[in-house]
């Protein structure tokens, strides 16, 4: 197999022979363009929230606003009660930890799965996480992966709620990036898998007909506060 | 089904004649190319991002060795396995092998144009391994035994009707009318494919070279459940997909979707590195990155179809193409189709396996216009047109070739000498006489020119040509 | 106009298929250009751009065609030091051969290219010439009809031409300018592709002709004759009435629907 690694690189090398190998590279500062990025003014953070709620309605995603950190357990629980859920899953991630949310929900009588086996987790009737960053003009949540944070929470559950605060939102895929880049000092630290969700999963494969919760989930809630 | 000789002209021939898939080509296309030029118009930059994006591919394209060694540099560094396959089929073998040595026997598959290329699922099937398609269009024409028809939407030639009688045929259930129902049919059998395949097999839309990261982006979640839950991961990717460095990703990402379906941003993206970190509670125990060449190589090599390679695989051309919007996907044989299948197709089969591809265009050049890197389409067809010409000029002709050649010295001789040109053009004129009608026009003509006449008149000579009038024109308007 | 210092003239770039089928193209463009007082000339020496062979692969052969048609303009552009000299070409893709596929075919041959930058830059297609050059949109015309207009593939993408054709066209005095659906789409005639590929065209054509009915219009003008050709062909043999005129055709009319 090196003899193919050998010749693929060999061919290559001949293919570009007079081909000018010059780039122009720009040296960034990513620390200081995520501090600029970051740096929103109030009315602005209030008008990207506004953004963001929008953008996640177009794609089917079932919002909750809430004007203040104290009700979100209340909220989530009012809504496990509504859909008669028997069994959850959840990130155990810091902030999720400090509202104490997987106990509050486990003394409501219902199951909590743990993401570590995948047929119990494919069984868990939703999956609780929050985000890492949200992008405001795509209605994006981006999801780091850790030990805390297993993919699985966001993917095999049918119902995906995810918790998001005012101060994850970037305004835009560039402006994210940057905030990644700059976070990342030491490029080999980068997490296995992060991931984008905008909405609910969809397909057209059908005659073009728009269906939600092929594979992915069926139901994408966000409660933002 | 493998990749024979492209038949193009046979192959367009019955498209032509399928009304279902007309109706069905004019569906697709016209939804695809109204969402894309509402969301390219919704994007301020539009033109900038397009230049940026084919810049930064030109670039990396130009230091391609360079990229693809700290590519895989990153990938062990993060716990990955790298191969390299120079064909199609080498990268099956390596694929089978990781399979074989694991006593793997359920392989899901997320879709993947490169696998499609490499026909790997054959390779898996003559080695005894079962393998699902899991994206909803692949799982319908896998079940069909068909080819894709279209890079986005790969079952679109399929009617409602004709999936709900597959399903029923194949999977035993009963004939649903809505597409919710198949879509929860599809949803209940490749769930249960997921959770016991021991083995997950995706493409990647990007490898990022700085970090070791492959970018798979997609609608369903099949992507993200073939690459989280099997322990192992195997990711056949194109040696072209490379772009540098991680923050070009907002770039690409911006332009894709939109350029695709008209989405702002498709609903999941997927950035993997490696297999799972020690720490993390799922995700695969295993991550084998394969490269593929395949005659990527040999496209760089040449300065005037270089730019076939900075292909990101939108589709945004086959939905703007007059002719793919007539033909459909099967006609361009092999696994890409469109404008992007007429450049690669020939010069990854070889232009002896797909010498009518290049001249199975107008040149209108529409796709130059929508293509988010602004491949030069065009340019590259008349390109490979001239190498066609060339090739055959070694090889054995067929009659119709040799007409052809004829055809172009014949006039080459005319208008090289302008006396010949004004006696054949007098000729011309008084040989049409027997297929002159009364409305001046010409109803039939011998071949090749029938294939004209055929269906369309065609206009006679003048008594007098243009040059003949020139001194009556001068004295008159003068 | 611009601070013209010296007269115009302008060479007829015919194109074979306006030579030899269409002859009454070229005399309008020639009516037309004289009513706007430039001064028109033809060289007779002239033949073919080589187009048709470019476009079939048979890049050698175009090359030859094409230096006979750059020494023949070349020669044309110097007999006039006194005039601004113009070569004006009434079709959109043999216009862009020039203009943008010269280039390509002759860039191994440095001295060539110096002659393709001679005459590209005083190279253009007839409503480019008229509205961009001339700055004459009204150029007196008048003709009673529903037109719909064809953007011919070339003319739109590698020349970048859209509006002018249509300013000129809605300038025509009596005429109602009606947009079709898809009106920048081929028509399917792609030179030698139409007998290549002979069904895949027609499928093409049939469309534009369903979207030229649809429109309502009782004529139908293009800046290309290939173009005209193809859907002329198809509307003659199905017997649609509806008219197909070139541009320059058009622009010549001085009456209720004559020429």
């Amino acid at each position: 197999m090196s003899n193919s690694r050998e010749e693929i690189l060999y061919t290559i090398r001949r293919g570009l022979k007079g081909v000018s190998s010059e780039e122009t590279t720009v040296e960034r500062n990513f620390l200081s363009e995520a501090e600029e990025v970051q740096n929103l003014t109030k009315e602005l953070r209030s008008n990207l929230k506004t953004q963001f709620i929008d953008e996640l309605t177009n794609v089917n995603t079932n919002v909750a606003e809430l004007e203040n950190e104290e009700n979100i357990n209340k909220t989530l629980l009012n809504l496990i009660k509504r859909k008669e859920l028997k069994s959850f899953s959840i990130w155990e991630s810091e902030y999720l930890k400090e509202i104490n949310l997987k106990e509050d929900i486990k003394k409501t009588g219902l199951k909590f799965i743990a993401a570590k086996n995948k047929n119990k987790i494919a069984n868990s009737d939703i999956g609780i996480t929050e985000v890492d960053y949200a992008i405001a003009d795509t209605g994006t949540l981006v999801l780091l992966t850790n030990k805390n944070q297993p993919r699985s929470v966001s993917l095999l559950p049918p119902i995906h709620l995810a918790i998001v605060r005012q101060e994850n939102l970037a305004r835009n895929i560039k402006d994210l990036f940057i905030i990644l880049k700059s976070k990342l000092q030491n490029v080999e630290d980068i997490t296995s898998c992060m991931t984008f969700i905008t909405g609910p999963s969809r397909t057209a494969d059908i005659e073009l007909n728009l269906t939600l919760g092929v594979h992915g989930p069926k139901e994408l809630i966000v409660i933002i506060v | 089904m493998g990749f024979e000789e492209v038949r193009f002209e046979k192959n367009s021939d019955k498209a032509i004649q399928n009304k279902p898939l007309q109706k069905a080509l004019v569906n697709v296309t016209d939804r695809f190319r109204t969402a894309r030029n509402k969301a390219s118009k919704e994007v301020s930059d539009w033109e900038e991002l397009r230049s940026a994006a084919r810049e930064i591919k030109k670039n990396t394209i130009a230091n391609l060795d360079k990229y693809l060694i700290m590519l895989e540099e990153k990938v062990i560094k993060a716990g990955g396995i790298v191969h390299w396959a120079k064909d199609a089929h080498e990268a099956s073998q390596i694929i089978v092998k990781i399979a074989n040595d694991r006593g793997v026997k359920l392989v899901v598959k997320s879709k993947s144009m490169a696998t499609e290329e490499i026909e790997l699922n054959s390779s898996f099937e003559d080695a005894g391994i079962k393998v699902v398609e899991t994206d909803l269009g692949e799982y319908i024409i896998q079940l069909a035994g068909e080819h894709p028809s279209h890079i986005i939407a790969p079952a679109i030639h399929k009617t409602k009707d004709d999936i709900s009688a597959l399903f029923s045929e194949k999977l035993g259930v009963p004939h649903y009318e809505k597409p919710e129902e198949l879509t929860k049919v599809a949803r209940e059998r490749l769930r249960s494919e997921f959770l016991n395949a021991e083995m997950g097999v995706s493409g990647a839309n990007f490898a990022v070279a700085e970090t070791g990261t492959i970018v798979i982006v997609e609608n369903e979640g099949n992507a993200r459940l073939t690459t989280t839950v099997p322990k192992i991961h195997v990711a056949l990717v194109g040696i072209e997909k490379l772009i540098p460095k991680y923050e070009d990703l907002s770039l690409f990402l911006s332009i894709l979707a939109r350029s695709a379906t008209g989405q702002k941003s498709s609903t999941y993206v997927s950035f993997i590195t490696g297999p799972k970190s020690p720490t993390d509670v799922d995700g695969p125990e295993e991550f084998h990155l394969v490269l593929l060449d395949n005659g990527r190589s040999g496209i760089l090599a040449s300065e005037e179809t270089r730019e076939s390679l900075y292909c990101i695989r939108c589709g945004a051309c086959l939905n703007i193409c007059p002719v793919y919007r007539h033909v459909g996907g099967h006609s361009y044989g092999g696994a890409y189709s469109g404008p992007i299948g007429a450049i690669i197709t020939p010069q990854l089969m070889g232009i002896d396996k797909a010498s009518e591809l290049p001249f199975a265009s107008s040149l209108c050049g529409a796709c130059h216009d929508v293509c988010p890197v602004k491949i030069d389409f065009p340019k590259v067809l008349l390109e490979l047109r001239k190498n066609v010409i060339e090739s055959k000029k070694l090889g054995i002709n067929s009659g119709k070739d040799l007409i052809e050649k004829l055809g172009i010295r014949f006039w080459r001789f005319t208008v090289e000498y302008e006396s010949i040109y004004k006696i054949t053009n007098k000729l011309s004129y008084y040989l049409q006489i027997p297929w002159k009608r009364s409305n001046g026009k010409l109803n039939a003509l011998p071949y090749p020119f029938s294939r004209w006449t055929d269906k369309r008149d065609f206009p006679s000579v003048a008594k007098k040509t243009f040059r003949e009038r020139w001194k009556e024109i001068k004295a008159e308007t003068g | 106009m611009t601070n013209r210092t010296r007269p115009i003239k302008v060479y007829i770039f015919i194109t074979c298929l306006v030579d030899t089928f269409f002859p009454e193209v070229g005399e309008s463009m020639v009516k037309v250009l004289n009513d706007l007082g430039v001064e028109v000339d033809f060289i007779e020496e002239q033949t073919c751009c080589g187009q048709p062979a470019f476009n079939s692969g048979y890049q050698n052969d175009a090359r030859v065609v094409a230096q006979r048609f750059l020494s023949i303009f070349e020669k044309a552009l110097n007999n006039d030091p006194n005039k601004e000299t113009y070569i004006i070409c009434p079709s959109g893709s043999c216009t862009s051969m020039v203009k943008v596929f010269y280039e390509e075919l002759f860039k191994n041959s440095p001295e060539t290219l110096k002659k393709v930058a001679r005459v590209k830059e005083s190279t253009y297609e007839f409503s480019e010439f008229l509205v961009k050059v001339l700055n004459r949109v009204d150029v007196g015309a008048e003709y009673n009809g529903v037109i719909t207009y064809h953007d011919s593939c070339h003319l739109l993408r590698e020349l970048r031409v859209k509006d002018s054709p249509r300013e000129l066209i809605k300038s025509v005095r009596g005429v109602e300018f009606r947009e079709m659906e898809m009106h920048d789409a081929c028509c399917g005639f792609g030179g030698t592709f139409s007998i290549k590929f002979p069904n895949v065209s027609v499928s093409m054509l049939d469309e534009k002709i369903e979207c030229i009915v649809n429109s309502g219009a009782d004529t139908v003008v293009s800046a290309d004759m290939g173009c005209s050709m193809n859907i002329e062909g198809a509307l003659s043999r199905r017997k649609i009435p509806i008219k197909v005129m070139h541009l320059a055709q058009l622009l010549a009319s001085r009456g209720k629907n004559g020429i």
